[in-house]
């Protein structure tokens, strides 16, 4: 009797596990960087599509700095010439950003690997544990690179991936250059202020 | 082709959360949005952001190339 029921017991808990199963790569740590980026490349082709758009991010740091400056400066802010070109507003691409945050918290949230750190393992383990020595380094770092975005005309995803896939020699320059002050930037912070 | 669909504002700001979730569960996926990970490609040890960056862009170049093609989609190349 005691068989039979375990018996029963394996096949109905055959289907769940293959529920389970199916389920199980959305709960994966990680996948293998071939996938992440050919889905990367087929939303683009559902960017381009649906929406007539190109990813992107940077431009929505842009507006969104023109909305907090409106909380403090009221409209006077609408009538500078780049936020005329750059309108403090919320577009698609603004929403793209939102999305980027709530999809990545998503997959982290799923396989169990969102938490919060003060300092990186890879910066703690050749700088110490200080958060505000890494704060500092982060936010000059954060500067540096919206700036650097703004001039170029883009980031790691306008010019890095959309750029690229339409073969645009802007995107391919910019992140060639991208590579090479990240490489120098890196190898003096690790190897030379170490 | 697509034209009445782009036009529609609040259906596009719809479209742009969606495809901004996609993108960001693939980016945390693929480990892209991980310190260690951005740093070991910059120091030259680990060469996974290369690796998401370049399949994205061949994947990305033939479908967005094709469609162009097609008249179903329109390319916005940036300026230099």
């Amino acid at each position: 009797m005691i068989a039979l029921e375990q018996k029963f017991e394996a096949q109905y808990a055959l289907p769940i596990e293959r529920e389970e199963g199916n389920m199980e790569w959305l709960m994966m740590e990680r996948w293998s960087p071939y996938v992440a980026g050919i889905g990367i490349g087929l939303l683009s082709w559902v960017a381009f599509l649906l929406s007539d758009k190109p990813l992107g991010c940077s431009t929505a740091f842009s507006r969104t700095s023109g909305m907090v400056e409106r909380l403090f400066r009221g409209s006077k802010v609408e009538e500078k010439l780049y936020y005329k070109k750059f309108t403090p507003s919320v577009d698609w691409e603004w929403m793209l950003v939102l999305g980027v945050f709530i999809g990545a918290f998503l997959s982290a949230k799923l396989s169990g690997q969102f938490q919060g750190d003060w300092v990186p393992t890879k910066w703690a383990a050749t700088f110490g544990n200080t958060p505000i020595t890494r704060w500092i380094v982060a936010l000059i770092g954060g500067i540096v690179m919206g700036i650097g975005a703004r001039w170029a005309g883009g980031c790691t995803s306008g010019h890095g991936i959309s750029g690229t896939l339409q073969l645009a020699v802007s995107g391919w320059l910019a992140v060639i250059c991208f590579f090479v002050g990240g490489i120098a930037t890196a190898m003096l912070i690790f190897n030379v202020f170490s | 082709m697509l034209k009445t669909l782009h036009e529609k504002k609040g259906i596009q700001l719809v479209f742009g959360l969606l495809i901004g979730i996609m993108f960001g569960f693939l980016l945390q996926k693929g480990g892209a949005t991980k310190y260690d990970v951005i740093i070991g490609q910059l120091l030259l040890a680990n060469f996974t952001v290369v690796k998401i960056m370049l399949s994205a862009m061949v994947v990305g170049n033939i479908g967005v190339h094709f469609f162009q093609n097609m008249g179903m989609a329109q390319l916005y190349p940036k300026p230099g």
